[in-house]
């Protein structure tokens, strides 16, 4: 298969001195194994080779499960974070009362994590809040 | 796509959730929320490795070294690719760090 680079650089001799053909390509998907060998060294590297950070290592050992593709970032996290709540508050509870501080602590990182999904769901449903507190000022 | 990492024991519903948010966290480099949030996590589960893991990365970002504990964790842990990146970047730290201190004296 032919990759777009060759379609369009074809050249013949009286393009000299002009620019070859220049239609419109519609793109073409090509996967790794389709390049020819000096496409491929001309490639640039996927994603995934590009940068090799701390947390690219942590998220290639922790797994997608863990990290991307865990339910925290998924629509219905909320219940799951209150449960997470109620399992900290419950521990905390359980402790000494002097101890209980960096657990309550946790419990508002989860708090304020929930109030930016929540905030989220509401900008999601687009409710036109102005228009109608407009509309009231109006009448 | 990679299938998830096959877990011996299945993880607790709860501290799959708290592993993802604590990740989310030091992904967005919000590392003192996380370092809060894996202190009262670490009080409900002790022994797990995924936030003891999370909790030496933060500790080294934010304090510039690692303590006893987590440094023996970091050894003989099973994340033996993370550890040895975290590992070097605490001994930076600390060689970085005495450099500055030298040089004051």
């Amino acid at each position: 298969m032919n990759s777009i680079a060759l379609q369009r650089g074809r050249l013949t001799p009286t393009d000299v001195g002009e620019f070859g053909d220049v239609s419109p390509v519609t793109p073409v998907s090509v996967t790794t194994r389709q390049l020819m060998p000096g496409e491929l060294q001309a490639s640039l590297p996927a994603i995934h080779e590009q940068v090799h950070t701390v947390s690219t290592c942590l998220r290639q050992a922790l797994g997608p499960y863990l990290t991307n593709a865990n339910p925290a970032w998924t629509s219905g996290a909320v219940p799951r974070m209150r449960a997470l709540q109620r399992r900290l508050l419950s521990c905390a509870l359980s402790q000494p009362e002097d101890e209980r501080m960096p657990v309550l602590e946790g419990i508002n990182i989860v708090e304020s994590a929930i109030g930016f999904r929540l905030r989220l769901a509401q900008m999601d449903m687009q409710v036109p809040v102005c228009d109608t507190v407009d509309e009231e000022y109006k009448s | 796509m990679k299938r998830p990492r096959k877990q011996s024991v299945p993880l607790d519903e709860d501290l799959l959730l708290a592993i993802g948010l604590i990740w989310g966290l030091v992904q967005q480099a919000q590392l003192e929320p996380a370092r809060q949030l894996l202190r009262a996590c670490l009080s409900v589960w002790p022994d797990d490795e995924h936030l003891w893991l999370m909790a030496s990365l933060v500790q080294i970002e934010l304090e510039g070294e690692l303590d006893l504990p987590h440094h023996q964790f970091l050894r003989q842990c099973r994340y033996q690719a993370v550890a040895a990146v975290l590992l070097r970047r605490a001994a930076a730290f600390h060689t970085f760090i005495k450099e500055e201190h030298d040089h004051v004296e």
